[in-house]
Parts: structure tokens; C-alpha cells; sequence
């Protein structure tokens, strides 16, 4: 497992949690949100914006507008393959009895 | 000497980022404040070292430090995660020793050893009051020191007097708190695996110096003897010789 940081100055990020996806904007008030599998998706100022999956972890907003988020794996969304990822869905569908029909 | 430069490298930048993850979790409770509660009938301690000897005072002090907590808390449950320092708690205090973990510390570590370590220490079914991990912290290459660090409890997050300024779910916080204090655990791991490995690497060092030194004082008293050897035979050879004229 690789172990990153990266820190970003970010006008918008959304993510997605138990209670449901959120925008945390600047200014946002303070949260602890359980992350649930999916994407975080974080805009910079510039209008770019970076995809990662995460499998699960906390996201923090602080006073300050700091937003924390604290994942357990992430990956950059670019580094999964479409088919490779449906091929593997399908394998584990098997391996536990389930067909996507 | 190569492989230990390396590898201390390795520690470094693992504890590097723990220390990240740990700090980001932290930051959470300062801004709450979270404290210990004061009554804390049930204590837990965690005391993170590792198998491997051969690496100075490392094990012994961390030992120490943990016997001079238990003096306090005499009944606190402790988890000893390592050989090293449950062979030197089980000396002092084997019946406060609940659960012990081995073959942790071979590589830099990583959150999955963390995550295993933390669902042990749920598993046994305990409610602690208060649980406290105990590590050697990594001040520099050549100095460490044992520091304890509080993992809030479910109870304590919620009792926190500033918490109530973050929105959350209630059934959140259980698992804030586990995840904290799997992130603590991986913290006191990091750290402590960068303090050994440069601990190790200077306890080699002087062994190696002082075997230099011991070559070298040999190596003199073979030299001196050899030729007090020869001169010896040398003044026989020659008395026989001239005895002979």
C-alpha cells in the first residue's frame, strides 16, 4: 500500500459520505463526515479538477475553512481501467454467487 | 552500513507521513479539546516496540516508561505490541499484560498493520475509559524519547466542550474514534520504527568503532610479541654462534 499526502488550495470539493455526497465550499462550518467507497472529486481555482477513489475514512472541515480528508486507500481516478474494472466486477459477482442479470 | 542507511531513510519517510495523518486526526480534538476524563476508573495501555533487539535502550526505556505509568494506574489493562517490551513487562507486571502482538516492525509499517492492531484491541470486548498510546518518539538520529498520547474514547470526543461546534452524525463518532485510534497506532509505529532503526544504526556503529579499536590494540601486541620473539632467538642463535669461535 502506498502511503501520499497531498495538500491543494481548492475552491470546491465533493465528497462523498454516509449522509449523502456534499460540496464543501470555503467558508463551509465545521464537519466530521464518515466517508463512504467513492469519488472525491477536488476543483482548484484554476477550474482543473482532480478525481480519486476512496475506499472509506473521515473528512474534517475545520474552522479556518481547512478541510481534512483522511482516507483509509485512494487512488487517482486515472489509474483504474474501464475494462479491467468491469472484467474484476464480474469475477467477484461470480465469486459470490451474483449475476449482473 | 548501506542497508541501515537505507532502511532509516525508509522509517524517516513513513514517519513522515504518519506524522501527517496522525496531526490531521489531532487537530480534530485540540479544536474540540478534548480531555481525559478524570475519573478513569479503566486505563489501557498501549505500548508499541517491536522483536528485534541489537538497538541500544530503545526497548528498555520505552519498558521503563510504561512500568512508571502502571505505578500510577496500577490496574490499567496493557497491550504489548512487540517481543521485546512484553519480555520486560512480563517480568514486572504479566497480570496487566491482556493481550501481546508479534512480528510487527520488519518493514516500515503501514495503516493495514495499524488496522489489525486496533481490531485486536476491540475485540477483547473491554470499555476502557481512557486509552493511551505509548511510543518512542523520534526527536532526531540520535535521540528519541518515550511519549504517551491519548486516543479519545467514544465518551470523551463526545464530552469534549467544543465538539458540539462540529455537525456530524451521532453513530459516527464510534467509528471517528476507532479510526483514531487506528491512526495513533499507526503514529506510535512510525515513530517508533524510525527511532529503532537509527538506534540500531548507532549501536552498530560503536560496535563496529570498538571492534576497530580491539583490531588494532591486537595487532600491535602481535607485532610487539613477534619481534620480541625473534630478538629473542636472534640473541640465542648469536650467542651459540660466537660460543663456537
Amino acid at each position: 500500500m502506498r502511503h501520499n499526502c497531498l495538500t491543494v488550495i481548492s475552491v470546491q470539493v465533493n465528497i462523498p459520505t454516509t449522509a449523502g455526497d456534499i460540496g464543501v465550499l470555503a467558508g463551509h462550518v465545521p464537519i466530521i463526515q464518515q466517508l463512504r467507497p467513492g469519488v472525491v472529486e477536488v476543483i482548484e481555482g484554476s477550474g482543473a479538477s482532480k478525481q480519486f477513489f476512496v475506499a472509506g475514512g473521515f473528512a474534517t472541515v475545520s474552522e479556518g475553512s481547512s478541510l481534512a480528508i483522511n482516507a483509509v486507500e485512494a487512488f487517482p481516478i486515472e489509474d483504474f481501467s474501464a475494462e479491467v474494472s468491469v472484467i474484476n466486477i464480474g469475477e467477484r459477482m461470480d465469486e459470490f454467487g451474483m449475476n449482473l442479470g | 552500513m548501506i542497508v541501515a542507511s537505507t532502511r532509516l531513510g525508509k522509517a524517516q519517510r513513513a514517519m513522515a507521513i504518519s506524522r501527517i495523518y496522525g496531526e490531521t486526526t489531532k487537530e480534530v480534538f485540540d479544536k474540540s479539546e478534548a480531555a481525559v476524563p478524570e475519573n478513569s476508573p479503566k486505563k489501557l495501555l498501549i505500548v508499541m516496540s517491536s522483536d528485534k533487539g541489537l538497538c541500544g535502550s530503545i526497548h528498555s526505556q520505552l519498558a521503563r516508561a510504561a512500568r512508571a505509568r502502571l505505578e500510577k494506574f496500577p490496574d490499567a489493562d496493557v497491550v504489548a505490541v512487540g517481543d521485546k517490551t512484553k519480555a520486560q513487562l512480563s517480568r514486572t507486571n504479566a497480570k496487566n499484560i491482556v493481550l501481546s502482538i508479534s512480528q510487527i516492525g520488519k518493514e516500515a509499517p503501514t495503516f493495514n498493520e495499524a488496522a489489525v492492531i486496533a481490531d485486536q484491541i476491540s475485540q477483547l470486548g473491554k470499555q476502557y475509559d481512557d486509552v493511551e498510546v505509548l511510543y518512542n518518539k523520534f526527536v532526531s538520529g540520535v535521540s528519541f524519547e518515550p511519549t504517551i498520547r491519548p486516543a479519545f474514547t467514544t465518551a470523551a470526543i463526545e464530552e469534549a466542550p467544543k465538539f458540539s461546534t462540529y455537525e456530524l452524525e451521532d453513530e459516527v463518532v464510534g467509528n471517528l474514534s476507532e479510526f483514531s485510534l487506528a491512526n495513533y497506532i499507526l503514529w506510535g509505529l512510525a515513530e517508533g520504527h524510525a527511532a529503532e532503526i537509527s538506534a540500531r544504526r548507532s549501536a552498530m556503529d560503536n560496535a563496529s568503532k570498538n571492534a576497530n579499536e580491539m583490531i588494532g590494540k591486537y595487532s600491535i601486541l602481535y607485532n610487539r610479541t613477534r619481534q620480541a620473539v625473534i630478538t629473542n632467538e636472534l640473541v640465542d642463535i648469536i650467542t651459540g654462534a660466537s660460543s663456537l669461535e
